[in-house]
């Protein structure tokens, strides 16, 4: 994001339209990385906004260290969906996961093969383990290099790469048998 | 189904955004209703934590070290035979044991004369039945020692 460093620092000094605009950016790249991995619209956007409220709370204490501010915002996103699975105990039925359970709005899925390749691959993703899905997402979802998904993840660009292989293997072999 | 198509596929996930009304409430939740923690004081929660971990490890050593101390200090004051040789031990036993077998068999002689001159004492002597009665009551007093 252009000007996201001078935008970061006055949000750390407190100025919390810098952080609204950082939000506004970066709201639909977050809800949907939470989207994907709770496959429910309701919870998504409960911990979605939970994510940005800890991440406003904690702005004063953000130190860049020459990573972008959006790694850091995966991170607490990633570590809010694991905090939401440890309070309340519930099962994503990986056969119901639908477009329609998602919230998506029907304009985007009018054609019916849109809607049957975005069921088929959603199903896919809920069967990949934690970290493959959020490489994934991230990725090619999100189109972040490995370098920023190895700092969300807290990996090694090597590891994200290796992840990245078999989560893409794995989906693979769960598509062509569809 | 190349990696390619698959890649594909995700990337069309794009199109899919958070509903408007949800945007918008979330952000004036955010906003106007949480504060940050400024900076200067983040920092010093932070250093306030780390300085209360620190202590804590510091006490833990401590703790641990005065074990050590007192378990050396104890050993002192409580008596110890490590300098003592057995042997030299069961000799010097032995040794008061005769001495005192020595005097227990000089009283047994001694209280053996006794007992012959009291027995000798004892036999009927034809005469004086005053002096036998004075003698019968010193071997009784004889015989209590």
């Amino acid at each position: 994001m252009e000007g996201e460093k001078n935008l970061v620092e006055k949000a750390r000094k407190g100025n919390s339209e810098a952080f609204g605009i950082l939000y506004d950016y970066y709201l639909p790249k977050i809800y949907r990385f939470v989207l994907f991995k709770v496959s429910h619209k309701q919870q998504a956007e409960d911990i979605t906004q939970h994510a940005f409220m800890k991440a406003w709370e904690n702005m004063g204490g953000y130190k860049p260290q020459g990573h972008p501010f959006g790694s850091w915002l995966y991170r607490i996103a990633r570590n809010s969906v694991i905090d939401y699975y440890r309070k309340n105990e519930f099962s994503v039925d990986i056969e119901a996961v639908s477009p329609e359970a998602l919230g998506i709005d029907n304009s985007l899925i009018a054609k019916l093969e849109v809607k049957l390749e975005w069921e088929k691959i959603l199903n896919a993703i809920g069967g990949l383990t934690e970290v493959e899905q959020d490489v994934l997402i991230m990725r090619f979802v999100e189109d972040l290099p490995h370098g920023e998904v190895a700092r969300a993840v807290d990996k090694s660009e090597n590891a994200v790469k290796v992840i990245q292989h078999r989560a893409l293997k794995k989906l693979k072999v769960t598509l062509s048998k569809k | 189904m190349k990696e390619e198509h698959i890649i594909k596929q995700l990337s069309t996930l794009k199109s899919i955004e958070p509903d408007a009304g949800f945007a918008r409430s979330a952000r004036t939740t955010i906003l106007y209703r949480s504060e940050p923690m400024p900076a200067r004081f983040f920092g010093l929660t932070q250093s306030l934590s780390t300085t209360l971990s620190i202590g804590l490890v510091v006490m833990l050593f401590v703790f641990i070290a005065l074990g050590g101390v007192a378990t050396m200090l104890r050993t002192p004051l409580s008596p110890t035979f490590q300098g003592v040789d057995e042997q030299s031990l069961a000799s010097e036993a032995g040794s008061i044991n005769q001495t005192i077998d020595a005097r227990l068999s000089e009283v047994a002689y001694i209280s053996g004369e006794r007992e012959n001159k009291l027995v000798m004492a004892t036999t009927p002597s034809d005469g004086d039945s005053n002096a036998d009665k004075e003698i019968d009551l010193l071997l009784t007093q004889a015989k209590g020692y």
